[in-house]
């Protein structure tokens, strides 16, 4: 086909073309920007809204607990009184301590104890035999018992001296 | 002919120009860190979501004091003060032994106070380890192992609360030191955003095992 169409025309026709698509171009990504603005707006306006709320309830519940402060005070007293004799009712028992080296075989000639502390003890039973039971008795709770003096008494019975870890 | 473009066939520029000048302009707003801008925005809603929780956190607390029975913890406050008295149970220690003593038949030949004073003039480390304690000592003349056995579980049994820290006994005398237990008030304040733990169990606990102590009837 021969163009009979000058060639000043069809430049015109180019121009024209690409400024339709220029424009719609325009057009498409403002709308898409307006709505994305709008988005945002709404979203800061629902934020703004909810902002307002919550820092409303918080002062409402500050000042209730500002009216509770007493009932508060004495709940952290109550608690504290109870971790204090809890702690005091959990201490040990000496009198256990006491049952643990006071067995029916032998009788207790001095009995040394400090808190923390080791315990100093010096025993009397009818032979070696019995002492050896009495001791490994011991062992099982003081594994680090020391066995210092064994005596014999002029009237039969033996003492043993020992160190409770 | 050939025509010349003239500033008239520029004009549809305009359009896309200002769009372009619209958006840089306002986009930079829209980015920033006012309350409209984007960062103030997740900023906002950062604090928002903070401040609920906060708020959640008060509504527990605030529901869990409103339903304090005051009489019931007072009574509490009361019983677990006997237990361990906010000041020096100095005499009523003194009277706990004494009864131990007599409950268990033993005869009181000593009693002895050492006081913060005397233990910082015997040593300083001592001052350290006791902090402010009083040790009390009881010298008592006791038939054998087994009274001076009952004599510490009577004394273990009754309230305000000691720990025995030593115990010295030969064949007919037995000397006890007791530290008593005291604790002064806590003066906490009320901190609004301080959490209060349920301790309602573990109340319960303590109750129960009080129950098996008594008070020394020279109280």
């Amino acid at each position: 086909m021969i163009n009979l169409l000058p060639e000043e025309q069809e430049t015109l026709q180019k121009w024209d073309r690409i400024k339709k698509l220029v424009t719609r171009l325009t057009t498409g990504v403002l709308v898409a920007y307006v709505l994305i603005a709008v988005g945002i707006m709404g979203w800061a306006v629902f934020l703004g809204n909810r902002e307002g709320s919550v820092s409303e309830e918080l002062k409402s519940e500050e000042k209730r607990l500002v009216e509770l402060a007493s009932v508060e005070a004495l709940m952290r007293q109550l608690e504290n009184r109870v971790e204090v004799v809890g702690q005091s009712l959990a201490a040990e028992k000496v009198v256990d301590r006491l049952r643990l080296v006071n067995q029916p075989e032998v009788s207790i000639n001095s009995w040394v104890f400090t808190a923390g502390g080791a315990q100093n003890l010096a025993v009397t039973g009818t032979g070696p035999s019995v002492l050896e039971t009495y001791v490994g008795k011991l062992r099982q709770s003081y594994p680090n018992l020391e066995i210092g003096l064994v005596t014999r008494q002029p009237s039969g019975g033996w003492i043993i001296n020992l160190v409770l870890k | 002919m050939n025509q010349r473009p003239t500033l008239k066939s520029f004009f549809w520029l305009v359009y896309p120009l200002a769009v372009l000048v619209f958006i840089v302009v306002s986009g930079n707003v829209l980015s920033g860190e006012s309350s409209l801008g984007w960062e103030g925005l997740v900023s906002k809603k950062l604090k928002i979501e903070t401040d609920s929780q906060r708020s959640e956190r008060l509504t527990q607390k605030i529901k869990y004091l409103k339903g304090v029975k005051v009489s019931a913890a007072e009574e509490d406050m009361k019983v677990l003060t006997m237990a361990v008295p906010i000041s020096k149970p100095v005499l009523q220690t003194v009277a706990s032994m004494k009864w131990a003593a007599a409950l268990s038949g033993a005869t009181v030949e000593n009693y002895r106070s050492v006081s913060i004073g005397e233990i910082k003039e015997a040593s300083a480390a001592a001052v350290e380890l006791e902090g402010n304690l009083v040790r009390q000592e009881i010298t008592l003349s006791i038939s054998s192992i087994d009274q001076l056995g009952q004599f510490l579980e009577n004394l273990e049994k009754l309230l305000p609360l000691s720990k025995v820290v030593g115990v010295n006994y030969t064949n007919g005398a037995a000397t006890v030191t007791v530290i008593p237990n005291w604790s002064p008030l806590v003066r906490a304040a009320a901190g609004i955003d301080k959490p209060i733990s349920d301790f309602g169990a573990k109340l319960s606990v303590v109750k129960g095992k009080l129950q098996q102590y008594s008070l020394s009837p020279g109280l």
